[in-house]
């Protein structure tokens, strides 16, 4: 994790001040002495032309490169983190010292909406950088190095890329609804209608060899005057994948609602593993699609929030628009969320329901996205539209619920219907 | 402008050198070049564009005058060390580097033994136009954008950064 990146520095050399004004004195010199005729001018005028032709004399600006470590950083909205950038230079093979006799300065800087700041404790070489944004996302660090040549009649300025700081957005504690689905055999904190080891009461049936003798409920035994034994409701566990459509939105309102895509998924993964669950995610779409297999523990958290970032490299690439097999277990949970403008995502929700899941996808588009200053008529149509979509959906097996912009996701989810389909064992109540 | 006292004197000493060199009291409008390049120095203490203003008004006065090629020599080398000691805290490095000082010392040699054989040639007229306007392209063929002379410590050519 603690990677150095190192990039060479290609400098773009420009002539300075000083350079551009003894260039002037020359020209102007030279240009009098020819108006005027009077050849001293020349004498006048040579000293400058030599301090000119000097450039190419002056001792050579050793290559320099700037590392980072680390060239990688998480971290929570609000949060500092901090790395080191370095310059090195390096001339003929043998290490030099930059700062001796080539004037430079190293400026660190990050996209809009990141804050960076170089410690005190830095040198002119080595600086501490700290960094924080107020808003998730993946942010570049570029080190900006402005150098002088020695002789002072070049100036050059190089940019390079050397971090990326990834801000993880902060998760609503709230904890989410799940779909009611077939349950697997797995303890769990889900209660089911399934009898089996648990702690809510079920049942009371005639005791048959074989039961556990403590499972026996004495007092009913000794009303009836033979064995009875308690039988319990068990508790099971679920495996709960989501799907992050990661493909790219039409500008203005779908373009806002992708980023409470990525939120609510998140929201939706803390709420599994704090329950036990497992979770994994699936993100489809994009230039990267990607997956995470479903794991338990809080250590899972980070690594889903790395793979829905594309951070690091603990996910693999999906090849095509569907869903693989080995990201979703059977039996598993699909959530998905999308602003369901794209139809490769909704085929993928279907594939998944054909093969057995229950899915639910989350509609994080809130309103019409075509603009603000439309007919009202115009708006009422997409309203028509999407309405008919959330139908058909659920005509093929999944589920739409709508996330509007002003309810939080854990209100919304309980919208998810009460039952789907055939059977009713094992099912969360 | 924050340069130190001592960066100030050392400047402003080649700048009255230069204007001392090159003042022509004799000429009709020389003690009015004299004094307004002067007041140019002292105005280059506080406005570093004041120093070239002062570089090109004792041009003028010598352009108005007819000096000696040795004082225009002199005053030339005086006017070089003055603009680089002006911009030395600007670039951070010292501008003052051997090769600088080598280059300007040879130039001035050069050009105070160009201007000393006087020879009385009719075609030359003709001809410093041409040789002044090569000179003047081949000292700024590296300074303009398109060819940039990076003293780069090997051949590799620069640019290509996006």
């Amino acid at each position: 994790m603690d990677g150095t990146r190192r990039a060479d520095v290609e400098f773009r050399w420009r002539t300075t001040e000083l350079t551009r004004t003894v260039f002037l004195c020359a020209a102007v010199a030279l240009a009098a002495s020819l108006m005027s005729g009077r050849w001293q001018l020349i004498a006048f005028a040579a000293p400058l032309l030599g301090v000119l032709a000097s450039i190419g004399w002056q001792r050579p600006v050793p290559r320099m490169s700037v590392s980072a470590t680390p060239d990688l950083m998480r971290c929570f909205e609000g949060e500092q983190t901090q790395t080191m950038v370095e310059l090195s230079a390096a001339a003929e093979g043998a290490a030099v010292d930059v700062t001796m006799d080539v004037a430079m300065d190293v400026a660190v800087t990050g996209p809009p909406g990141m804050q960076t700041e170089i410690l005190p404790d830095s040198t002119a070489a080595r600086r501490s950088v700290t960094a924080s944004a107020l808003r998730w996302g993946r942010y570049p660090l570029q080190a900006r190095v402005d150098v002088v040549a020695p002789g002072g009649l070049l100036a050059a300025t190089a940019a390079v890329d050397i971090a990326d700081v990834f801000v993880f957005p902060v998760v609503p504690p709230a904890s989410t609804a799940i779909p009611r689905t077939r349950m697997l055999d797995r303890l769990g904190i889900h209660l089911t209608r399934s009898v089996g080891p648990g702690v809510e009461f079920a049942d009371i049936r005639p005791y048959v060899p074989g039961d556990q003798l403590r499972t026996v409920n004495w007092s009913v035994s000794a009303r009836r005057g033979n064995l009875h034994v308690t039988q319990r409701l068990t508790d099971r566990s679920v495996d709960v994948v989501v799907l992050v459509d990661l493909s790219g939105q039409p500008p203005g309102a779908a373009t806002a609602a992708t980023q409470r895509a990525t939120e609510g998924a998140l929201q939706v993964v803390q709420s599994a593993l704090r329950g036990g669950d497992r979770a994994g995610v699936v993100g489809l779409g994009g230039q990267r699609p990607r997956w995470l297999g479903p794991d338990i523990g809080q250590r899972q958290f980070y690594r889903v929030l790395d793979a829905v970032l594309g951070a690091g490299g603990g996910h693999r690439t999906v090849t095509g628009t569907l869903a693989p097999r080995a990201a979703v277990p059977p039996g598993a949970v699909i959530i998905g969320f999308s602003t369901l403008l794209d139809a490769a995502f909704g085929l993928a929700l279907m594939d998944l329901s054909r093969r057995g899941h229950a899915v639910v996808v989350i509609d994080v588009l809130d309103g019409c996205p075509l603009g603000d200053d439309l007919d009202p008529i115009l708006e009422r149509m997409w309203a028509l539209q999407r309405s008919a979509m959330y139908r058909d959906m659920r005509m093929v097996g999944v589920e739409v619920v709508s996330w509007p912009d002003d309810v939080t996701l854990d209100v919304a989810m309980r919208l998810l219907p009460a039952a789907r389909g055939a059977g009713a064992r094992g099912r969360v109540r | 402008m924050s340069r130190s006292p001592a960066a100030l004197l050392v400047s402003s000493a080649f700048g009255a050198l230069m204007v001392a060199a090159a003042a022509q009291p004799g000429a009709p409008w020389g003690l009015v070049a004299l004094a307004l390049t002067a007041a140019a120095v002292l105005a280059g203490l506080f406005f570093r564009p004041a120093a070239t203003v002062a570089v090109l008004l004792s041009i003028a006065s010598m352009a108005l005058g007819d000096p000696a090629p040795l004082f225009a020599a002199v005053s030339g080398l005086s006017a070089a060390a003055y603009l680089l000691t002006t911009h030395a805290d600007q670039s951070g490095a010292g501008t003052l580097t051997a090769p600088t000082v080598a280059g300007m010392v040879g130039f001035t040699l050069a050009g105070a033994a160009a201007t000393a054989f006087s020879l009385r040639l009719t075609w030359i007229p003709l001809l410093a136009p041409v040789i002044m306007a090569v000179i003047v392209i081949i000292v700024a063929a590296p300074l303009v954008a398109g060819g940039v002379s990076a003293p780069a410590a090997d051949s590799d050519p620069p640019g290509g950064y996006e």
